[in-house]
Protein backbone atom coordinates (compact mmCIF):
# COMPACT_ATOMS: atom_id res chain seq x y z
CA UNK A 1 0.00 0.00 0.00
CA UNK A 2 1.41 3.37 -1.00
CA UNK A 3 1.09 6.44 1.16
CA UNK A 4 1.01 9.60 -0.94
CA UNK A 5 0.44 13.24 -0.17
CA UNK A 6 0.70 16.37 -2.30
CA UNK A 7 1.06 19.94 -1.13
CA UNK A 8 1.92 23.25 -2.77
CA UNK A 9 5.28 24.66 -1.74
CA UNK A 10 7.99 26.85 -3.24
CA UNK A 11 6.02 27.77 -6.32
CA UNK A 12 5.42 24.18 -7.31
CA UNK A 13 3.58 21.06 -6.26
CA UNK A 14 5.40 18.72 -3.94
CA UNK A 15 4.42 15.06 -3.86
CA UNK A 16 5.77 12.55 -1.38
CA UNK A 17 5.25 8.84 -1.81
CA UNK A 18 6.21 6.17 0.68
CA UNK A 19 5.95 2.71 -0.82
CA UNK A 20 4.89 0.86 2.31
CA UNK A 21 2.32 2.58 4.42
CA UNK A 22 2.54 1.81 8.09
CA UNK A 23 3.38 2.97 11.56
CA UNK A 24 4.82 6.45 11.66
CA UNK A 25 4.61 7.15 7.93
CA UNK A 26 2.06 9.93 8.16
CA UNK A 27 4.00 11.66 10.92
CA UNK A 28 7.29 11.42 9.01
CA UNK A 29 5.66 12.83 5.87
CA UNK A 30 4.29 15.67 7.99
CA UNK A 31 7.80 16.44 9.16
CA UNK A 32 9.11 16.16 5.62
CA UNK A 33 6.64 18.78 4.39
CA UNK A 34 7.61 20.97 7.32
CA UNK A 35 11.11 21.16 5.88
CA UNK A 36 9.74 22.62 2.67
CA UNK A 37 7.95 25.28 4.68
CA UNK A 38 11.05 25.98 6.74
CA UNK A 39 13.35 26.29 3.72
CA UNK A 40 10.83 28.42 1.85
CA UNK A 41 10.36 30.79 4.77
CA UNK A 42 14.07 31.28 5.31
CA UNK A 43 15.46 31.22 1.79
CA UNK A 44 12.93 33.03 -0.38
CA UNK A 45 13.88 36.44 -1.74
CA UNK A 46 10.24 37.23 -2.45
CA UNK A 47 9.20 37.98 1.10
CA UNK A 48 10.56 41.14 2.69
CA UNK A 49 10.57 39.44 6.08
CA UNK A 50 12.45 36.32 5.02
CA UNK A 51 15.77 35.69 6.70
CA UNK A 52 17.53 35.83 3.32
CA UNK A 53 16.19 39.30 2.52
CA UNK A 54 16.98 40.55 6.01
CA UNK A 55 20.52 39.24 5.65
CA UNK A 56 20.85 41.15 2.38
CA UNK A 57 20.31 44.41 4.26
CA UNK A 58 23.18 43.79 6.68
CA UNK A 59 26.15 45.09 4.74
CA UNK A 60 29.69 45.30 6.08
CA UNK A 61 29.33 43.34 9.26
CA UNK A 62 29.41 39.69 10.16
CA UNK A 63 26.04 38.25 11.12
CA UNK A 64 25.18 34.75 12.26
CA UNK A 65 22.20 33.42 10.33
CA UNK A 66 20.25 30.29 11.19
CA UNK A 67 22.04 26.97 10.55
CA UNK A 68 19.76 26.38 7.57
CA UNK A 69 20.55 29.67 5.84
CA UNK A 70 24.23 29.46 6.71
CA UNK A 71 24.63 25.97 5.27
CA UNK A 72 22.65 26.83 2.14
CA UNK A 73 24.74 29.95 1.53
CA UNK A 74 28.02 28.21 2.24
CA UNK A 75 27.15 25.44 -0.20
CA UNK A 76 25.98 27.91 -2.83
CA UNK A 77 29.29 29.76 -2.61
CA UNK A 78 31.20 26.49 -2.92
CA UNK A 79 29.31 25.58 -6.10
CA UNK A 80 29.88 29.11 -7.39
CA UNK A 81 33.61 28.72 -6.78
CA UNK A 82 33.72 25.31 -8.46
CA UNK A 83 32.00 26.52 -11.63
CA UNK A 84 33.77 29.87 -11.81
CA UNK A 85 30.69 31.89 -11.03
CA UNK A 86 28.36 30.41 -13.66
CA UNK A 87 26.13 29.67 -10.73
CA UNK A 88 26.07 32.68 -8.42
CA UNK A 89 23.82 33.25 -5.41
CA UNK A 90 24.11 37.02 -5.88
CA UNK A 91 22.22 37.18 -9.17
CA UNK A 92 19.07 38.44 -7.57
CA UNK A 93 19.28 41.99 -8.93
CA UNK A 94 19.62 40.81 -12.50
CA UNK A 95 16.81 38.32 -12.04
CA UNK A 96 14.64 41.21 -10.93
CA UNK A 97 15.63 43.30 -13.94
CA UNK A 98 14.54 40.44 -16.18
CA UNK A 99 11.14 40.38 -14.57
CA UNK A 100 11.56 37.63 -12.00
CA UNK A 101 10.33 39.86 -9.25
CA UNK A 102 7.00 38.48 -8.21
CA UNK A 103 6.17 36.42 -5.20
CA UNK A 104 4.36 33.51 -6.83
CA UNK A 105 1.79 33.12 -4.06
CA UNK A 106 0.64 36.74 -3.86
CA UNK A 107 1.74 38.23 -7.18
CA UNK A 108 3.30 41.05 -5.19
CA UNK A 109 6.28 42.74 -6.86
CA UNK A 110 9.37 42.67 -4.70
CA UNK A 111 12.24 45.01 -5.55
CA UNK A 112 15.52 45.42 -3.83
CA UNK A 113 17.70 48.47 -4.00
CA UNK A 114 21.04 47.18 -5.21
CA UNK A 115 23.13 48.85 -7.88
CA UNK A 116 22.90 47.15 -11.27
CA UNK A 117 25.75 49.04 -12.98
CA UNK A 118 28.59 47.39 -11.16
CA UNK A 119 27.13 43.98 -10.41
CA UNK A 120 28.23 42.22 -7.25
CA UNK A 121 29.34 38.62 -7.32
CA UNK A 122 29.59 35.67 -4.97
CA UNK A 123 33.05 36.91 -4.01
CA UNK A 124 31.37 39.77 -2.15
CA UNK A 125 29.88 37.27 0.26
CA UNK A 126 32.30 36.02 2.90
CA UNK A 127 31.46 33.12 5.20
CA UNK A 128 33.40 32.21 8.31
CA UNK A 129 32.94 28.45 8.81
CA UNK A 130 34.30 28.57 12.36
CA UNK A 131 32.21 31.41 13.67
CA UNK A 132 29.41 30.45 11.27
CA UNK A 133 28.92 34.05 10.23
CA UNK A 134 28.25 35.72 6.89
CA UNK A 135 29.45 39.14 5.83
CA UNK A 136 28.33 41.02 2.74
CA UNK A 137 31.03 43.36 1.49
CA UNK A 138 28.58 45.48 -0.50
CA UNK A 139 24.86 45.78 -1.06
CA UNK A 140 23.60 42.87 -3.11
CA UNK A 141 20.59 40.66 -3.62
CA UNK A 142 20.94 37.05 -2.56
CA UNK A 143 19.09 34.36 -4.48
CA UNK A 144 19.16 30.75 -3.39
CA UNK A 145 16.45 29.70 -5.82
CA UNK A 146 18.82 27.36 -7.66
CA UNK A 147 19.55 25.20 -4.64
CA UNK A 148 16.87 25.89 -2.03
CA UNK A 149 14.35 23.48 -3.50
CA UNK A 150 17.01 20.79 -3.73
CA UNK A 151 17.96 21.46 -0.12
CA UNK A 152 14.34 21.06 0.95
CA UNK A 153 14.12 17.79 -1.01
CA UNK A 154 17.25 16.52 0.78
CA UNK A 155 15.98 17.47 4.22
CA UNK A 156 12.57 15.96 3.53
CA UNK A 157 14.25 12.79 2.26
CA UNK A 158 16.23 12.58 5.45
CA UNK A 159 12.98 12.27 7.39
CA UNK A 160 11.91 9.38 5.18
CA UNK A 161 15.15 7.36 5.07
CA UNK A 162 13.76 5.00 7.71
CA UNK A 163 11.18 3.72 5.21
CA UNK A 164 13.85 3.03 2.55
CA UNK A 165 11.53 3.08 -0.50
CA UNK A 166 10.11 6.53 -1.12
CA UNK A 167 9.98 9.41 -3.59
CA UNK A 168 10.06 13.15 -3.00
CA UNK A 169 9.03 15.05 -6.12
CA UNK A 170 9.19 18.84 -6.02
CA UNK A 171 8.36 19.82 -9.56
CA UNK A 172 11.44 18.56 -11.36
CA UNK A 173 13.65 18.15 -8.31
CA UNK A 174 13.42 14.60 -7.08
CA UNK A 175 14.96 12.24 -4.61
CA UNK A 176 14.26 8.57 -5.15
CA UNK A 177 14.89 6.32 -2.18
CA UNK A 178 15.24 2.57 -2.67
CA UNK A 179 12.87 0.95 -5.14
CA UNK A 180 9.49 1.77 -6.64
CA UNK A 181 6.27 -0.14 -5.79
CA UNK A 182 7.18 -2.79 -8.35
CA UNK A 183 10.48 -3.45 -6.63
CA UNK A 184 12.49 -1.86 -9.44
CA UNK A 185 14.68 1.22 -9.55
CA UNK A 186 12.50 4.30 -9.96
CA UNK A 187 11.84 5.40 -13.55
CA UNK A 188 12.26 9.14 -14.07
CA UNK A 189 11.00 10.69 -17.26
CA UNK A 190 13.07 13.57 -18.62
CA UNK A 191 10.66 16.05 -20.08
CA UNK A 192 10.88 16.93 -23.74
CA UNK A 193 12.02 20.55 -23.83
CA UNK A 194 9.92 21.54 -26.79
CA UNK A 195 6.89 19.25 -26.90
CA UNK A 196 4.40 19.80 -24.11
CA UNK A 197 3.65 16.63 -22.20
CA UNK A 198 6.16 14.47 -24.08
CA UNK A 199 9.02 12.51 -22.49
CA UNK A 200 12.43 12.91 -24.09
CA UNK A 201 14.13 10.07 -22.24
CA UNK A 202 13.60 7.82 -19.25
CA UNK A 203 16.29 6.97 -16.75
CA UNK A 204 16.35 4.57 -13.81
CA UNK A 205 17.72 5.63 -10.44
CA UNK A 206 17.81 4.44 -6.86
CA UNK A 207 18.95 6.31 -3.75
CA UNK A 208 19.79 9.35 -5.85
CA UNK A 209 18.51 12.80 -6.63
CA UNK A 210 17.54 13.91 -10.12
CA UNK A 211 17.21 17.60 -10.85
CA UNK A 212 16.48 19.25 -14.15
CA UNK A 213 17.14 22.85 -15.06
CA UNK A 214 15.39 23.92 -18.22
CA UNK A 215 14.17 26.96 -20.06
CA UNK A 216 10.66 25.60 -20.56
CA UNK A 217 8.99 26.23 -17.20
CA UNK A 218 9.92 29.91 -17.23
CA UNK A 219 11.75 30.68 -20.47
CA UNK A 220 14.96 32.55 -19.74
CA UNK A 221 14.89 31.88 -16.01
CA UNK A 222 18.46 30.64 -16.00
CA UNK A 223 20.63 33.74 -16.17
CA UNK A 224 24.36 33.82 -16.84
CA UNK A 225 25.58 36.12 -14.07
CA UNK A 226 28.64 37.09 -16.08
CA UNK A 227 26.75 37.89 -19.25
CA UNK A 228 23.15 38.76 -18.54
CA UNK A 229 22.28 39.18 -22.21
CA UNK A 230 23.38 35.71 -23.23
CA UNK A 231 21.03 32.85 -23.82
CA UNK A 232 22.57 29.44 -23.87
CA UNK A 233 21.66 27.08 -26.66
CA UNK A 234 21.01 24.44 -24.03
CA UNK A 235 17.32 23.68 -23.46
CA UNK A 236 17.67 21.53 -20.40
CA UNK A 237 20.19 19.82 -18.16
CA UNK A 238 19.33 16.89 -15.91
CA UNK A 239 21.79 15.81 -13.24
CA UNK A 240 21.81 12.65 -11.13
CA UNK A 241 23.70 13.13 -7.87
CA UNK A 242 23.79 11.78 -4.32
CA UNK A 243 21.85 14.78 -3.06
CA UNK A 244 19.36 17.14 -4.63
CA UNK A 245 21.02 20.36 -3.55
CA UNK A 246 24.13 19.38 -5.52
CA UNK A 247 22.13 18.14 -8.51
CA UNK A 248 20.14 21.38 -8.48
CA UNK A 249 23.22 23.62 -8.33
CA UNK A 250 25.15 21.68 -10.98
CA UNK A 251 22.19 21.57 -13.38
CA UNK A 252 21.73 25.33 -13.06
CA UNK A 253 25.45 26.01 -13.50
CA UNK A 254 25.73 23.76 -16.57
CA UNK A 255 22.64 25.32 -18.06
CA UNK A 256 24.31 28.73 -17.81
CA UNK A 257 27.69 27.48 -19.02
CA UNK A 258 26.31 25.91 -22.16
CA UNK A 259 27.58 22.90 -24.05
CA UNK A 260 31.20 23.96 -24.49
CA UNK A 261 31.93 24.68 -20.84
CA UNK A 262 29.07 22.99 -19.07
CA UNK A 263 29.58 19.48 -20.36
CA UNK A 264 33.29 19.32 -19.37
CA UNK A 265 32.30 20.79 -16.02
CA UNK A 266 29.72 18.06 -15.42
CA UNK A 267 32.24 15.50 -16.61
CA UNK A 268 34.75 16.77 -14.09
CA UNK A 269 32.34 16.59 -11.20
CA UNK A 270 31.69 12.93 -12.05
CA UNK A 271 27.89 13.07 -11.98
CA UNK A 272 25.57 11.36 -14.45
CA UNK A 273 23.88 13.97 -16.56
CA UNK A 274 21.90 14.59 -19.72
CA UNK A 275 22.07 17.85 -21.65
CA UNK A 276 19.50 18.58 -24.35
CA UNK A 277 20.24 21.27 -26.93
CA UNK A 278 18.01 23.51 -28.99
CA UNK A 279 18.38 21.22 -32.01
CA UNK A 280 17.22 18.34 -29.76
CA UNK A 281 20.57 16.58 -29.85
CA UNK A 282 21.60 15.36 -26.44
CA UNK A 283 24.86 14.84 -24.61
CA UNK A 284 25.52 12.93 -21.47
CA UNK A 285 28.17 12.32 -18.84
CA UNK A 286 28.70 9.44 -16.46
CA UNK A 287 26.66 6.31 -16.87
CA UNK A 288 22.96 6.97 -17.05
CA UNK A 289 20.83 3.88 -16.71
CA UNK A 290 17.89 3.83 -19.05
CA UNK A 291 14.60 2.01 -19.13
CA UNK A 292 10.97 2.94 -19.26
CA UNK B 1 31.16 12.93 -22.03
CA UNK B 2 29.43 11.60 -25.06
CA UNK B 3 26.68 12.43 -27.39
CA UNK B 4 23.78 10.28 -26.36
CA UNK B 5 23.64 7.01 -28.21
CA UNK B 6 27.26 7.07 -29.33
CA UNK B 7 28.29 4.76 -26.51
CA UNK B 8 31.47 6.73 -25.98
CA UNK B 9 31.86 7.86 -22.44
CA UNK B 10 34.81 9.20 -20.63
CA UNK B 11 35.24 8.29 -17.01
CA UNK B 12 34.51 11.12 -14.61
CA UNK B 13 36.11 12.10 -11.37
CA UNK B 14 33.69 12.30 -8.53
CA UNK B 15 33.87 15.68 -6.95
CA UNK B 16 34.03 14.45 -3.40
CA UNK B 17 34.32 17.99 -2.26
CA UNK B 18 30.88 18.99 -3.48
CA UNK B 19 29.19 15.72 -2.65
CA UNK B 20 30.61 15.73 0.87
CA UNK B 21 29.76 19.40 1.35
CA UNK B 22 26.18 18.84 0.25
CA UNK B 23 25.74 15.85 2.54
CA UNK B 24 27.39 17.68 5.43
CA UNK B 25 25.05 20.63 4.96
CA UNK B 26 21.99 18.39 5.03
CA UNK B 27 23.20 16.53 8.10
CA UNK B 28 24.11 19.74 9.91
CA UNK B 29 20.76 21.36 9.24
CA UNK B 30 18.80 18.19 9.85
CA UNK B 31 20.58 17.74 13.17
CA UNK B 32 20.16 21.34 14.22
CA UNK B 33 16.65 21.49 12.85
CA UNK B 34 15.38 18.33 14.40
CA UNK B 35 13.94 20.46 17.15
CA UNK B 36 11.94 22.19 14.47
CA UNK B 37 10.47 19.06 12.98
CA UNK B 38 10.12 17.51 16.39
CA UNK B 39 7.81 20.36 17.24
CA UNK B 40 5.80 19.40 14.17
CA UNK B 41 5.68 15.85 15.41
CA UNK B 42 4.68 17.02 18.87
CA UNK B 43 1.99 19.18 17.35
CA UNK B 44 0.56 16.12 15.66
CA UNK B 45 0.69 14.15 18.90
CA UNK B 46 -1.03 17.02 20.65
CA UNK B 47 -3.75 16.93 18.03
CA UNK B 48 -4.24 13.27 18.66
CA UNK B 49 -4.11 13.71 22.43
CA UNK B 50 -6.70 16.45 22.25
CA UNK B 51 -9.09 13.94 20.80
CA UNK B 52 -10.98 12.46 23.64
CA UNK B 53 -10.72 8.77 24.33
CA UNK B 54 -13.81 6.93 23.20
CA UNK B 55 -16.36 7.53 25.91
CA UNK B 56 -19.51 5.97 24.63
CA UNK B 57 -22.52 5.62 26.86
CA UNK B 58 -22.45 2.22 28.49
CA UNK B 59 -26.07 1.52 27.74
CA UNK B 60 -25.58 2.16 24.08
CA UNK B 61 -22.29 0.43 23.79
CA UNK B 62 -23.54 -3.06 24.47
CA UNK B 63 -20.75 -5.24 25.69
CA UNK B 64 -17.75 -5.92 23.56
CA UNK B 65 -17.33 -2.42 22.23
CA UNK B 66 -17.42 -0.85 25.63
CA UNK B 67 -14.28 0.90 26.67
CA UNK B 68 -14.93 2.85 29.75
CA UNK B 69 -12.24 4.13 31.94
CA UNK B 70 -13.33 4.19 35.46
CA UNK B 71 -12.40 6.56 38.09
CA UNK B 72 -11.89 4.82 41.41
CA UNK B 73 -14.59 5.59 43.85
CA UNK B 74 -14.19 5.34 47.57
CA UNK B 75 -17.17 5.89 49.66
CA UNK B 76 -17.99 5.48 53.25
CA UNK B 77 -21.43 4.21 52.48
CA UNK B 78 -22.08 0.65 53.57
CA UNK B 79 -23.03 -0.54 50.14
CA UNK B 80 -22.26 1.09 46.88
CA UNK B 81 -23.48 -0.77 43.90
CA UNK B 82 -21.75 -0.81 40.61
CA UNK B 83 -21.02 2.67 39.59
CA UNK B 84 -19.58 3.68 36.30
CA UNK B 85 -18.02 7.03 36.12
CA UNK B 86 -17.49 8.69 32.83
CA UNK B 87 -13.93 9.83 32.38
CA UNK B 88 -12.99 13.41 32.08
CA UNK B 89 -10.74 14.14 29.14
CA UNK B 90 -8.11 15.89 31.14
CA UNK B 91 -7.80 13.01 33.52
CA UNK B 92 -7.84 10.28 30.97
CA UNK B 93 -4.10 9.94 30.65
CA UNK B 94 -3.18 9.82 34.27
CA UNK B 95 -5.87 7.66 35.67
CA UNK B 96 -4.68 4.89 37.93
CA UNK B 97 -5.88 1.42 37.23
CA UNK B 98 -9.45 1.08 38.25
CA UNK B 99 -8.89 -1.18 41.16
CA UNK B 100 -10.66 -0.32 44.30
CA UNK B 101 -9.98 -2.04 47.53
CA UNK B 102 -12.91 -2.52 49.78
CA UNK B 103 -12.49 -0.28 52.68
CA UNK B 104 -13.70 -1.42 56.05
CA UNK B 105 -16.34 0.83 57.33
CA UNK B 106 -18.32 0.87 60.43
CA UNK B 107 -21.20 -1.49 60.15
CA UNK B 108 -24.44 0.28 59.93
CA UNK B 109 -27.10 -0.35 62.42
CA UNK B 110 -29.26 -2.03 59.84
CA UNK B 111 -26.91 -3.77 57.51
CA UNK B 112 -28.50 -5.85 54.90
CA UNK B 113 -27.55 -9.47 54.43
CA UNK B 114 -26.92 -9.07 50.75
CA UNK B 115 -24.37 -6.40 51.18
CA UNK B 116 -21.22 -8.53 51.04
CA UNK B 117 -22.25 -10.18 47.82
CA UNK B 118 -23.21 -7.04 46.02
CA UNK B 119 -22.11 -7.32 42.43
CA UNK B 120 -22.85 -5.62 39.19
CA UNK B 121 -26.05 -6.85 37.70
CA UNK B 122 -25.53 -9.65 35.18
CA UNK B 123 -26.96 -7.55 32.45
CA UNK B 124 -24.34 -4.90 32.88
CA UNK B 125 -21.76 -4.86 30.10
CA UNK B 126 -18.34 -6.22 30.98
CA UNK B 127 -16.80 -2.98 31.86
CA UNK B 128 -14.36 -2.13 34.51
CA UNK B 129 -16.40 -1.26 37.50
CA UNK B 130 -15.63 0.46 40.70
CA UNK B 131 -17.30 -1.24 43.54
CA UNK B 132 -17.03 -0.47 47.13
CA UNK B 133 -18.40 -3.13 49.34
CA UNK B 134 -18.73 -3.36 53.01
CA UNK B 135 -16.92 -6.13 54.85
CA UNK B 136 -19.01 -8.93 56.32
CA UNK B 137 -21.06 -7.31 58.98
CA UNK B 138 -21.41 -8.84 62.36
CA UNK B 139 -24.26 -11.30 62.49
CA UNK B 140 -27.46 -9.55 63.01
CA UNK B 141 -31.00 -10.54 62.75
CA UNK B 142 -32.06 -10.50 59.20
CA UNK B 143 -34.25 -7.61 58.42
CA UNK B 144 -36.45 -6.97 55.49
CA UNK B 145 -35.15 -7.73 52.00
CA UNK B 146 -33.04 -5.00 50.57
CA UNK B 147 -34.99 -2.15 49.17
CA UNK B 148 -34.51 -1.74 45.45
CA UNK B 149 -32.28 1.17 44.61
CA UNK B 150 -34.33 4.19 43.77
CA UNK B 151 -34.71 4.64 40.04
CA UNK B 152 -32.44 7.39 38.82
CA UNK B 153 -34.26 10.49 37.77
CA UNK B 154 -34.58 10.77 34.00
CA UNK B 155 -31.54 12.65 32.80
CA UNK B 156 -32.15 16.08 31.47
CA UNK B 157 -31.43 16.33 27.76
CA UNK B 158 -27.75 17.12 27.20
CA UNK B 159 -28.47 19.20 24.17
CA UNK B 160 -31.22 21.63 23.34
CA UNK B 161 -33.08 21.03 20.11
CA UNK B 162 -31.97 23.17 17.25
CA UNK B 163 -29.31 23.52 14.58
CA UNK B 164 -25.83 24.43 15.70
CA UNK B 165 -22.58 25.08 13.90
CA UNK B 166 -18.96 25.06 14.98
CA UNK B 167 -15.58 25.60 13.40
CA UNK B 168 -12.70 23.17 13.54
CA UNK B 169 -9.25 24.15 12.37
CA UNK B 170 -6.31 22.26 10.98
CA UNK B 171 -3.13 23.18 9.23
CA UNK B 172 -4.79 22.28 5.96
CA UNK B 173 -7.72 24.61 6.51
CA UNK B 174 -10.95 24.88 8.43
CA UNK B 175 -14.20 22.96 8.47
CA UNK B 176 -17.54 24.24 9.71
CA UNK B 177 -19.62 21.40 11.08
CA UNK B 178 -23.39 21.61 11.50
CA UNK B 179 -25.25 19.49 14.00
CA UNK B 180 -29.04 19.12 14.22
CA UNK B 181 -30.45 18.21 17.63
CA UNK B 182 -33.95 16.73 17.85
CA UNK B 183 -35.56 15.36 21.00
CA UNK B 184 -32.29 15.97 22.79
CA UNK B 185 -30.37 13.72 20.45
CA UNK B 186 -28.08 14.25 17.50
CA UNK B 187 -30.33 13.85 14.51
CA UNK B 188 -27.70 14.57 11.90
CA UNK B 189 -24.28 16.10 11.37
CA UNK B 190 -23.02 17.64 8.16
CA UNK B 191 -20.20 19.76 6.85
CA UNK B 192 -21.55 23.27 6.35
CA UNK B 193 -18.36 24.74 4.91
CA UNK B 194 -15.23 23.01 3.73
CA UNK B 195 -12.26 25.37 3.57
CA UNK B 196 -9.55 22.75 3.66
CA UNK B 197 -6.91 22.50 1.01
CA UNK B 198 -8.30 19.13 -0.01
CA UNK B 199 -11.84 18.11 -0.78
CA UNK B 200 -13.86 17.13 2.27
CA UNK B 201 -15.07 14.08 0.35
CA UNK B 202 -12.21 12.17 1.93
CA UNK B 203 -13.96 12.21 5.30
CA UNK B 204 -17.48 11.54 3.98
CA UNK B 205 -17.73 8.17 5.61
CA UNK B 206 -17.10 9.38 9.14
CA UNK B 207 -19.77 12.10 9.08
CA UNK B 208 -22.75 9.78 9.78
CA UNK B 209 -20.88 8.32 12.74
CA UNK B 210 -21.67 11.42 14.77
CA UNK B 211 -25.42 10.70 14.77
CA UNK B 212 -24.91 6.97 14.99
CA UNK B 213 -22.66 7.24 18.02
CA UNK B 214 -24.33 10.34 19.47
CA UNK B 215 -20.85 11.68 19.92
CA UNK B 216 -18.17 13.63 18.08
CA UNK B 217 -15.96 10.57 18.45
CA UNK B 218 -15.65 9.48 14.87
CA UNK B 219 -13.02 7.31 13.35
CA UNK B 220 -9.97 8.96 11.84
CA UNK B 221 -9.56 8.62 8.09
CA UNK B 222 -6.07 7.40 7.32
CA UNK B 223 -4.28 9.97 5.27
CA UNK B 224 -6.81 12.63 6.23
CA UNK B 225 -6.04 13.02 9.91
CA UNK B 226 -6.09 16.77 9.72
CA UNK B 227 -9.49 16.95 8.05
CA UNK B 228 -10.88 14.32 10.43
CA UNK B 229 -9.68 16.36 13.38
CA UNK B 230 -11.00 19.63 11.96
CA UNK B 231 -14.42 18.02 11.57
CA UNK B 232 -14.21 16.60 15.09
CA UNK B 233 -13.40 19.97 16.63
CA UNK B 234 -16.20 21.57 14.62
CA UNK B 235 -18.71 19.04 15.98
CA UNK B 236 -17.37 19.53 19.51
CA UNK B 237 -17.91 23.27 19.25
CA UNK B 238 -21.41 22.86 17.84
CA UNK B 239 -22.37 20.41 20.58
CA UNK B 240 -20.90 22.80 23.13
CA UNK B 241 -23.36 25.44 21.98
CA UNK B 242 -26.23 22.97 22.15
CA UNK B 243 -25.19 22.01 25.66
CA UNK B 244 -24.91 25.61 26.78
CA UNK B 245 -28.42 26.29 25.48
CA UNK B 246 -29.77 23.30 27.39
CA UNK B 247 -28.74 24.79 30.72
Amino acid sequence: MIFQRTEPFMGTVVTIQVVRDGEGVEEAVERAFDWFQEVEERCTRFRPDSELVKLGSQVGRAVAPSPLLFEALQFALLVAEECGGAFDPTVGRRMESLGFDREYATGQVVRTGTDGKNPPSYRDVVVDPKKRTVRLNRPLTLDLGAIAKGFAVDLASRELMQFRDFCVDAGGDLYLGGLNPKGEPWAVGIRHPRIEGAIFDTIRVSNSAVCTSGDYERPGHVVDPQNPESKSAVCSVSVVAPNAMLADGLATAAMVMGLEKGLPFLEQTGVDSLMILEDLTSWETGNLRRGA
Amino acid sequence: MAQSGSGKRASGKISNNLVAAGSAAVIAVYGAGYVKTKSAADRMEQHVAERRPPARPVAAAGGAETEVQVQPVRREAPVELARVVEPKPAEAKSLPSPVVEPKPVAAPAKAVETAPTAEPTPTAPPVAVAVTVAPPPPPVVAAAPPPPPPPPPPPAPKWKDGTYTGWGTSRHGDIQAQVVIEDGKIKAATIAQCLTRYSCDVIDKIIPQVAKRQSPETDVVSGATQSSDAFYFGVVEALGKAKADAK
